[in-house]
C-alpha cells in the first residue's frame, strides 16, 4: 500500500492536536478533585502537569513515525503546535495550582528563605552594681 | 513543599494543651527541696530515731533525720522579716516551739515528727523585741531602750499563754547586736564588749559589762554551758557562769560545743590585711581538728567551704559516740562522726542563688580530640574548611569504633567517668550557679546533680528590692561546644578589698586565676563573639567613665568590627548612651557619650534587653490573606521600666521602648496606682510585663508588639541610626490568674522555630506554661465576624486561662520562688528550665510538643521485626515465583 502523504500530514495534524482534545477532560477532571490540599487532588494535578512536561521532551519521538528519511517534508508545524498543546495542559495545571493556593505569588511564601537580619551597630548595657 | 512545612509547624503552634501523661512524670525533671542556711539547731527525738530540729535566715523551721540529713518535715514562714521571722526555737514536753514575728508575735507547739500544728499563740507587742529568748515554758523579750533594756517573760504551755513580768535593766551602752541566754543569765554583745544580767528577778538590776578588744558581736553563742565570742582576727573567747556571774575562761581557745569534751578548731593557713589595716584569715585550712577526750581526728572537707560558722553536737546514751554538726560560711551543713568520716553533707547556700548560668557541655570527650570540633562558622561553605571537617569527623568516627571494639574485648563498657554526662542531643547543659554565701556551683541539668564546688571570697549585701542591682556578673566567655576549654568569668566585690574577676573553667570548676580589678566598676559587659577571637571579651566599665576591655588583645578587633554603643545609668533617673571608641593605636577604650535621657520623678527599676542569642526565624507575621505583616525587629531595643510616687502617695510605672543607639523612645506607657514587684520579659519583637494594679486589686500583664507595616524597608541590615520606620505598637492588657508573680520568663531554642510559650512563676509553687498566642495584642474582639478573624489566634477575653495542665511542675512545689531560667538545648523543640528560689527544680519542655522527637514509646522493635519479616517474605516469593516460572518453562 501506498502510503499517502495527505493521510501522512492528516494523521501528524490529529497528533498535534492530540493535546488541545484532552484540555476539556483535564478541565473535568480538575474541577471534581476540588480546591482542597489533600491526597488526592494533589497527585491527580501533579499527574496531569507532569505528563505533558514530560511529553514536551520527546516531540522528536513522537514524530519520528511521520518521518521518512529522503523526503523533505518536516512536520515544523505540527511539532510547534504539539508543544503549544503540551504548554496549554501546563498552564491548566498551573492554574489549578494557583487556585489551591501552591504557587508562591505572595510575600508569605519567601519569608522562610529571608536571611537573619544583621546588625549594623550593636548596644549593650543596662543597670550596674550598686 | 517547604511552605507547606511552615505552615503546617505555625499550626501547630496553634495548639494549647499540654500535659504530661502520667507516666511520664519524674521523668524528665528533677527536684531539691532545701531549708537554707542554718541558724539554730537543736536535737530531739522524733518517734524512734533522733531528728534535728533546725531554724534558717530563709524564716523556715524544719526538722532533719540525724543520720543521713533528709527532710522530715519544713514549713516556710512568711519572707518578710515581720511577720516571718523566727526568733527562737525550743522544746517543751514532747513538743517543739518556735517563736516567730517582730511586734506581731506567734508563738506555735508543734508535734516533733510530722511537724503538725499543735497549738498557736499570738500577741501583739508594743514594738519590735530586740532578742526572744525560750527557757522551758518561758519566753523571754529583750527590748533595747535609750536608757537600758527591758526584759518581759511570758509563760506558755499548749493551753494558755500569760504575761509575766517586766523587768528594767540599765545599761551604760544601747547597741546591743545580739542575746544568747545561758542559765539565768542573759548575755548581750555590745561593740565593746559583753554586758549580762539575771533574767529571772523581777527588780530591776543593772547589767554588768565585760569588755572584750574588737569584738565581732554576731558571732556570740551559746555552746554547751559556755557562751563564746570571736574577735575580728578570729580568736575565740569563752565564758562560763560562776556563782551567777560570768567568768572568762582564758583555757579554752578552740570552739566547744554542747556535747563536753569536744573541741572544734579551724585554722587560718593564710592571713592577709585589709584596706583598713585589720587582718583577716584570707584562707583556711582544708581540714577541720576535732579533739575529744584527748583524742584528736581531723576530718577532711570535700570541697572548700570558708570559715566554720557554727559547731552544734550531741552525745547521746554512749559517751564515746557523739554526733557533730558543723555549718559552714557557704551554707553547708556537714554532719561528722568520732571517727572523721562525714555521715551527710547538705548544701544550703543553693537557696541564695544570685546568678545562674547554662554552659553547653559539648558532645566529645575531651581526652580524644584532635583540636578544634570543627572550625568556625563564618566560613563553613568554604571548600578548605568543609574538607577539614568532614576529615576530623572520620578520624573521630575510626577512634570511637576502635575504643568501642576494645572495651567489648576488655569487658568494661560500664565504665563510668566522673565527668558529666554526655549526650549527643545537647540535652544535659552545666548550670553554673553563683551564691550570696560566696560559692560556685557547677550542677547537671539533667539530674541536678552537683558536680563540682568553688568558692569565691566574695561580699554580698541583701537587698529588699524587687530588681535588686546586681552584686556580682556571671559571664560565659566560651562554653564546651568549641572543643577547646571553656571558660567563665565571676566579677564580685571582695570581702575585704575591690572588685575582682576570677576566671575559672565552667565545666570542671578549675580555677584559673583571681585578680583585683583597679576601677570603680559598673558594669561587665560581655561583647559579641568576633570572628578572629573564639572568646567573647568583656567590656569592663567604670562608674567614673572609664572603660578597659579584657582580654587587653580584643581592643583590636574593636576597631574592626562594627561599632559598639554602651548604655550605663549613672543616677537613679538617668540614662546615658556612649559610644565606645578605640584609640588609635594600643589597646585603650574610651566612652564617648553620644546621648542621655532623664526621667524625672521617677526611679529606673530595670532595663531589659534582648536575650543574645536568641534567633528570630521569620522575619513577619502570616496574615489570613496570605500578605505578610512584617516584625519590627530592632535589636539594640531596650524595655525600660521606672517607677515613682504621685501626688496622692500612689506608686505609678513608666514603661520605655528606648533604642540604646540613638535613644529615640519608641513607646512610652504610664501605668497608676500599682504595686511592684514588676517583671518584664522582651523578645524577638514583642516584650510583656506585669504589676499588681492596687485599684482593681489583681496582677495584670501587658502585651506590646512592634511591627513595621505591609512593607519591609531593609531586608538585609538593621541600623539603628539610618532606621526612619515608626515602629506600630500593638498592646493589650491582660489580667493573670495568679496574684503573686515572682518570675517571668520566655522559652528560648536554638533556631527560633518553635512557638514561644512564658513562663509564670508564682509566690504559691507553681510555674504557669503559657502559650504566647494567647498574649497576642492582635486578639480580635469577641463580636468580630468569623471572616475576618486571624487564624490561630482565640478572640479576646481579659482573663488567662489557668488549667491544670498547663502547670510545668504539676506536683513539685517550689517553695520561695525567685526566678525562672530558660535555654536551648542541642534539640529544637526543647527548652531546657531552671527554677531557683527555696527548692530547685530543673526540667525541659517541648512548647510545640516535641514535633523533632520520635514519640516515646516508638516501637523499635515491632518496626524492625516486620521490616526484616516483609523483606524475607519477598526473597521467598521471589525464590518460589522463580521455581514456578521454570516449571512452567519446562511444560
Amino acid at each position: 500500500r501506498e502510503a499517502d502523504p495527505n493521510l501522512k500530514i492528516k494523521r501528524s495534524w490529529d497528533l498535534a492536536l492530540g493535546p488541545f482534545k484532552q484540555v476539556p477532560m483535564n478541565l473535568f477532571i480538575m474541577w471534581m478533585s476540588g480546591n482542597t490540599i489533600s491526597i488526592f487532588p494533589i497527585m491527580m494535578v501533579f499527574m496531569m502537569m507532569f505528563r505533558p512536561f514530560k511529553t514536551l521532551f520527546s516531540v522528536s519521538q513522537t514524530f519520528k513515525g511521520f518521518e521518512v528519511a529522503g523526503t523533505g517534508v518536516n512536520f515544523l508545524g505540527q511539532k510547534l503546535v504539539f508543544i503549544l498543546g503540551n504548554l496549554a495542559l501546563i498552564a491548566l495545571g498551573m492554574y489549578k495550582c494557583h487556585s489551591m493556593g501552591l504557587l508562591p505569588t505572595h510575600k508569605s511564601d519567601w519569608l522562610a528563605f529571608a536571611d537573619p537580619l544583621e546588625r549594623a551597630e550593636f548596644a549593650l548595657g543596662g543597670l550596674g552594681f550598686n | 513543599m517547604r511552605e507547606l512545612v511552615v505552615l503546617m509547624i505555625l499550626m501547630l503552634g496553634g495548639s494549647g494543651v499540654l500535659g504530661l501523661y502520667e507516666d511520664q512524670a519524674y521523668k524528665f525533671d528533677w527536684r531539691k527541696q532545701l531549708i537554707g542556711k542554718v541558724e539554730d539547731l537543736e536535737f530531739l527525738a522524733a518517734g524512734v530515731d533522733t531528728a534535728i530540729l533546725v531554724r534558717t535566715q530563709k524564716n523556715v523551721l524544719a526538722a532533719l533525720d540525724s543520720d543521713d540529713g533528709k527532710l522530715l518535715w519544713r514549713h516556710k514562714f512568711e519572707d518578710s522579716a515581720e511577720t516571718g521571722k523566727i526568733l527562737a526555737i525550743g522544746r517543751l514536753n514532747r513538743n517543739v516551739v518556735s517563736v516567730s514575728g517582730s511586734s506581731n508575735i506567734f508563738l506555735r507547739l508543734w508535734e516533733p515528727l510530722h511537724g503538725a500544728l499543735v497549738q498557736e499563740h499570738f500577741i501583739k507587742l508594743a514594738s519590735a523585741p530586740t532578742h526572744a529568748h525560750l527557757v522551758d515554758n518561758n519566753l523571754h523579750f529583750v527590748f533595747v531602750k535609750p536608757n537600758g533594756m527591758d526584759i518581759v517573760t511570758y509563760t506558755f504551755d499548749t493551753k494558755k499563754f500569760t504575761e509575766g513580768s517586766h523587768k528594767k535593766v540599765s545599761t551604760e551602752t544601747t547597741e546591743v547586736e545580739k542575746c544568747v541566754g545561758l542559765d539565768n543569765l542573759l548575755v548581750c554583745s555590745t561593740p565593746s564588749g559583753l554586758i549580762y544580767t539575771q533574767i529571772n528577778s523581777k527588780e530591776p538590776s543593772k547589767a554588768e559589762m565585760i569588755p572584750v578588744a574588737d569584738i565581732q558581736g554576731s558571732t556570740l553563742a551559746r555552746r554547751g554551758t559556755r557562751i563564746q565570742v570571736e574577735n575580728s582576727a578570729g580568736s575565740v573567747s569563752t565564758f562560763k557562769v560562776e556563782n551567777g556571774k560570768l567568768v572568762k575562761q582564758a583555757d579554752i581557745t578552740n570552739i566547744v560545743s554542747e556535747c563536753p569534751g569536744v573541741e572544734v578548731k579551724q585554722e587560718c593557713s593564710e592571713w592577709g590585711t585589709d584596706s583598713e589595716g585589720n587582718k583577716y584569715c584570707a584562707q583556711y585550712a582544708d581540714n577541720i581538728l576535732t579533739r575529744f577526750k584527748g583524742e584528736e581526728t581531723t576530718v577532711k572537707l570535700a570541697s572548700y567551704r570558708g570559715k566554720l560558722e557554727a559547731v552544734w553536737s550531741e552525745c547521746g546514751a554512749d559517751p564515746q559516740a557523739y554526733q557533730l554538726i558543723l555549718a559552714f560560711q557557704d551554707g553547708g551543713l556537714v554532719s561528722v562522726t568520732p571517727r572523721g568520716n562525714i555521715m551527710f553533707t547538705r548544701e544550703e547556700g543553693l537557696t541564695s542563688v544570685h546568678k545562674a548560668e547554662f554552659v553547653n557541655i559539648g558532645f566529645e570527650d575531651k581526652s580524644s580530640t584532635f583540636g578544634p570540633l570543627y572550625l568556625h562558622h563564618e566560613n563553613m561553605f568554604d571548600p578548605a574548611t568543609l574538607a577539614q571537617n568532614f576529615i576530623n569527623r572520620m578520624k573521630r568516627h575510626i577512634l570511637q569504633l576502635r575504643e568501642f571494639i576494645s572495651s567489648l574485648i576488655q569487658l568494661k563498657f560500664l565504665e563510668k567517668n566522673s565527668a558529666a554526662t554526655l549526650d549527643r542531643f545537647g540535652l544535659n547543659k552545666m548550670i553554673v550557679i553563683a551564691t550570696e554565701h560566696n560559692k560556685l556551683y557547677g550542677m547537671e541539668s539533667i539530674s541536678g546533680k552537683l558536680m563540682w564546688q568553688l568558692y569565691f571570697p566574695g561580699r554580698f549585701t541583701s537587698a529588699e528590692g524587687f530588681e535588686s542591682k546586681s552584686q556580682a556578673y556571671l559571664l560565659i566567655q566560651r562554653d564546651g561546644r568549641a572543643g577547646g576549654e571553656a571558660q567563665a568569668v565571676l566579677i564580685y566585690a571582695h570581702a575585704h578589698s575591690v572588685h575582682h574577676m576570677m576566671t575559672f573553667d565552667p565545666l570542671t570548676g578549675k580555677m584559673i586565676s583571681n585578680e583585683p580589678l583597679n576601677m570603680h566598676l559598673d558594669q561587665a559587659l560581655l561583647l559579641p563573639e568576633f570572628s578572629d577571637h573564639e572568646i567573647k571579651p568583656i567590656l569592663l566599665v567604670g562608674k567614673d567613665g572609664n572603660v578597659a576591655v579584657h582580654p587587653r588583645a580584643a581592643a583590636e578587633c574593636l576597631r574592626s568590627g562594627p561599632p559598639l554603643f554602651v548604655l550605663s545609668g549613672p543616677t537613679n533617673s538617668k540614662l546615658v548612651g556612649s559610644k565606645v571608641v578605640p584609640s588609635q593605636e594600643g589597646s585603650g577604650v574610651s566612652l564617648v557619650p553620644v546621648w542621655s535621657l532623664v526621667t524625672p520623678s521617677t526611679e529606673i527599676v530595670s532595663v531589659k534587653t534582648r536575650n543574645p542569642i536568641e534567633r528570630v526565624h521569620s522575619a513577619g507575621r502570616v496574615l489570613a490573606d496570605r500578605s505578610v505583616l512584617f516584625k519590627y525587629m530592632n535589636p539594640n531595643l531596650a524595655l525600660v521600666a521606672a517607677q515613682g510616687t504621685d501626688s496622692s502617695a500612689k506608686l505609678f510605672l513608666n514603661i520605655y521602648l528606648l533604642d540604646m543607639v540613638t535613644g529615640k523612645v519608641h513607646y512610652s506607657a504610664t501605668h497608676k496606682k500599682v504595686l511592684g514587684p514588676y517583671h518584664t520579659v522582651h523578645s524577638e519583637n514583642w516584650a510583656v510585663y506585669s504589676f499588681y494594679n492596687e485599684k482593681a486589686r489583681r496582677a495584670e500583664l501587658v502585651s506590646l508588639e512592634m511591627y513595621e507595616g505591609k512593607t519591609q524597608t531593609n531586608a538585609t541590615v538593621f541600623s539603628s541610626i539610618e532606621n526612619k520606620v515608626i515602629p506600630l505598637v500593638e498592646r493589650q492588657a491582660y489580667i493573670l490568674p495568679v496574684s503573686d508573680v515572682r518570675a517571668l520568663k520566655e522559652t528560648v531554642t536554638e533556631q527560633g522555630i518553635t512557638s514561644k510559650h512564658l513562663l509564670i512563676g508564682s509566690a504559691v509553687g507553681n510555674v504557669l506554661d503559657l502559650p504566647l498566642h494567647l498574649v497576642d495584642p492582635r486578639r480580635p474582639p469577641l463580636d468580630t465576624p468569623a471572616g475576618m478573624r486571624e487564624p490561630g489566634i482565640p478572640p479576646y477575653i481579659p482573663e488567662l486561662p489557668m488549667p491544670h495542665e498547663s502547670i510545668m511542675n504539676y506536683n513539685q512545689t517550689i517553695l520561695g520562688m525567685k526566678d525562672i531560667l530558660t535555654s536551648p538545648s542541642g534539640l529544637e523543640s526543647t527548652t531546657l528550665v531552671f527554677v531557683h528560689g527555696l527548692d530547685l527544680y530543673g526540667t525541659r519542655i517541648t512548647p510545640s510538643k516535641g514535633f523533632d522527637l520520635l514519640k516515646e514509646d516508638f516501637d523499635y522493635i515491632m518496626i524492625s521485626a516486620v521490616i526484616l519479616g516483609l523483606v524475607l517474605a519477598s526473597y521467598i516469593t521471589r525464590k518460589l515465583a522463580q521455581k514456578k516460572m521454570l516449571t512452567k518453562a519446562w511444560k
